[in-house]
């Protein structure tokens, strides 16, 4: 999934902002930063994550700020002309994608305050919905309902159209500087997570040994699997969300209900 | 062992000297040329069809021309043009002439030739969208003739033309209401839509009137081509794009003229604003609109008329039905080229989706049948510093 991750953000910036420089080194750049985040762990990881945070926000609603004179809410317009059937079915793709965030269950054990994580888990699962629905609101309500759909990137689109005044117009690079942290927070941590359950696995005694070969494979798989941005769009789109349910909702239902058969059976026992 | 460290951190050092003679994507100001407008033209050349592109970019050298006369200011923006199969290739034969690589991202108008719009449009918007050094707000205008003719004209007040060309189709285009200044963003949407056709700004060339001290050719952005499906069918003159202001946008800050007529003396009404609700339904499978149009205004211009407070009535009616009058020719312009370019059909698609559904098929003769009906109400909200009438005797 990493390799995934890596190459989406690869090329983006090759499309949008540096055209003539190699796939590699831009790989090779996120890996090395990734890569030094994982080896750090995750207290480190945690702490740039309080530190991105903030700058996500406040560009979301600076976007937004701008983008309320060009909303028009007449595109929302008609709602459901299909029915729910359409949204539903392509509703499905994105959201394997936000399953994606099941990995991070892998971090439980890691947690210092466990008691807490239900209620500030389920928050920030809601808020993350909150702001994926605003973001797709606002591209809607100023491109249109037929434009987004056909653009590879219609948030940088948005960015690259809203402007305020004479004076703060061209903001989609400042986005794009801010979004590149918080992929590079993405890529170490689901690095960090590959790399400690490679560890627990084989039963070696540290993960840190594991990031250096699990970051060849990154920075190979990353340059040399794909062949354009068509491609990656097609396992994106059709390959990646069937395979992807099965570790979202199959594989972690699964665990979930064995945990639950043996605590029945334990408590059975006595 | 502390040796070995820095050996290793030296070797290192040495191995990041080739990355830092710069980077691949680096760009010198000196080395671009920055295109400020763009004009696309489809031409025959030897019986094959092409495409002409041509450019204004901006002439950073520095150095000054005594003999170009007038120039003013210090900015300068050369024209250049090239041929080619594709657009890009169009491009390409320009460049190979300049010391520099094209930078479009400070593009900030695409003029398109009537050839190349009447042909296919949709070509155009396309190639334009996915281009992506292409900005989403450059605006798009369609020329009488080639386009390239409208490059070499010359900015009156404005120190380059494409400041000329920003700034009518940004501000003065919709103030003075004769045309409408269409976004590259605007214009994809629009001929996306299943429901509607759409409008470009039209710019033309303006000859030097006799006597007048200004560059011999400059341009005015004045009226608009009308497209159907994905080509262009037609333009408004300056009348009937004031009519389709008035049926499809809003304003609070228009400062337009119109002239009415009251007891046969014609006095000039400031239009200072106005919006419009459309009113859809389908009555039998005919679609019927209803356009209530809102105007506010002034009177500086009575003519002689009294400006009573009883007066006013009779000239905010003699007001409303001269904008009647022309929102009505814009419909039956509309309804000439078939082309339903001022969205009415998206109001039925928007508000009666299931009405739309049953016409969505054959809307377009739908349209040719549509009730179409203007209701105007104009309100003249001052008059000006004077009160009634200045009394002069006569």
């Amino acid at each position: 999934m990493n390799i995934l991750v890596i190459r989406e953000y690869t090329d983006f910036l090759k499309i949008t902002l540096m055209p003539n420089t190699p796939i590699w080194v831009l790989n090779l750049s996120i890996i090395l930063v990734g890569s030094y985040g994982a080896f750090l762990g995750i207290e480190v990881l945690a702490r740039s994550g309080q530190f991105v945070l903030p700058l996500f926000l406040l560009s979301l609603i600076a976007l937004l700020g701008i983008s309320i004179p060009e909303i028009n809410l007449e595109e929302l317009l008609p709602l459901l002309e299909g029915g729910l059937g359409p949204i539903l079915q392509a509703s499905i793709t994105p959201a394997s994608w936000f399953g994606e965030s099941i990995i991070l269950v892998l971090l439980l054990p890691l947690i210092n305050k466990p008691a807490e994580i239900k209620r500030k888990g389920s928050l920030a699962l809601f808020c993350v919905t909150g702001l994926l629905c605003v973001d797709t609101f606002i591209t809607i309500a100023v491109l249109g309902p037929d434009l987004p759909g056909n653009l590879l990137f219609p948030y940088w689109k948005l960015a690259r159209y809203l402007e305020l005044g004479r004076a703060f117009v061209r903001v989609e690079t400042l986005l794009v500087v801010l979004w590149i942290t918080g992929i590079v927070l993405k890529v170490s941590i689901i690095h960090y997570i590959t790399c400690l359950t490679t560890a627990q696995v084989f039963g070696l005694k540290s993960y840190q040994k594991v990031v250096l070969y699990e970051s060849l494979i990154l920075a190979g798989a990353s340059t040399f699997f794909f062949t354009s941005t068509s491609q990656l769009n097609e396992i994106l789109g059709k390959v990646w969300p069937p395979f992807a349910f099965i570790f979202e909702l199959i594989l972690p239902f699964f665990i979930l209900s064995v945990a639950i058969v043996r605590k029945k059976r334990e408590r059975n026992t006595p | 062992m502390k040796k070995v460290y820095r050996s290793i951190a030296y070797s290192f050092l040495l191995l990041v000297l080739p990355l830092i003679s710069g980077c691949w994507d680096s760009k010198e100001v000196e080395d671009l040329a920055i295109t400020t407008l763009i004009a696309w033209d489809r031409i025959t050349e030897n019986d094959v069809d092409q495409w002409q592109v041509s450019a204004r970019i901006l002439d950073m050298s520095g150095k000054k021309d005594g003999e170009q006369s007038g120039q003013k200011g210090s900015a300068s923006e050369i024209l250049i043009k090239g041929t080619g199969l594709t657009v890009q290739e169009a491009f390409n034969d320009f460049t190979k002439r300049l010391p520099a690589m094209i930078f479009y991202q400070h593009n900030s108008a695409l003029l398109i030739g009537e050839r190349a719009a009447r042909e296919d449009l949709s070509i155009i918007a396309e190639n334009f969208t996915r281009f992506p050094g292409s900005r989403p707000r450059t605006s798009l205008l369609v020329t009488e003739g080639e386009a390239y003719q409208a490059l070499q004209a010359k900015p009156e007040l404005a120190s380059t033309l494409s400041k000329e060309i920003k700034k009518l189709t940004e501000k003065t285009a919709q103030q003075i209401g004769i045309s409408y200044g269409v976004t590259l963003i605007e214009f994809t949407k629009w001929i996306m839509r299943p429901d509607r056709d759409t409008v470009l700004s039209k710019i033309i060339l303006n000859e030097k009137k006799e006597g007048e001290e200004t560059v011999p050719e400059s341009i005015i952005l004045e009226g608009l081509g009308v497209t159907r499906k994905n080509k262009l069918v037609g333009w408004l003159n300056q009348e009937e794009t004031l009519g389709y202001l008035l049926i499809a946008h809003k304003t609070s800050n228009s400062l337009i003229p119109i002239s009415a007529m009251k007891d046969k003396t014609i006095f000039s009404y400031y239009l200072t604003g106005f919006n419009s609700s459309i009113k859809s339904k389908l009555v039998e499978g005919k679609p019927t609109f209803t356009i209530k149009i809102k105007a506010e205004g002034a009177i500086h211009e009575n003519n002689g008329l009294s400006l009573d407070p009883e007066d006013l009535p009779a000239l905010e009616e003699a007001v409303g039905k001269r904008l009647q009058e022309i929102a009505l020719k814009t419909i039956a312009k509309a309804k000439e080229y078939d082309s339903d370019f001022l969205g009415l059909n998206v109001k039925l698609h928007r508000y009666h989706p299931s009405a739309w559904q049953e016409i969505a098929s054959d809307w377009r003769e739908r349209f040719q049948e549509a009730d179409i009906e203007v209701e105007v109400e104009a309100r003249i909200r001052n008059t000006g510093t004077t009160s009634k009438k200045l009394d002069i005797p006569q």
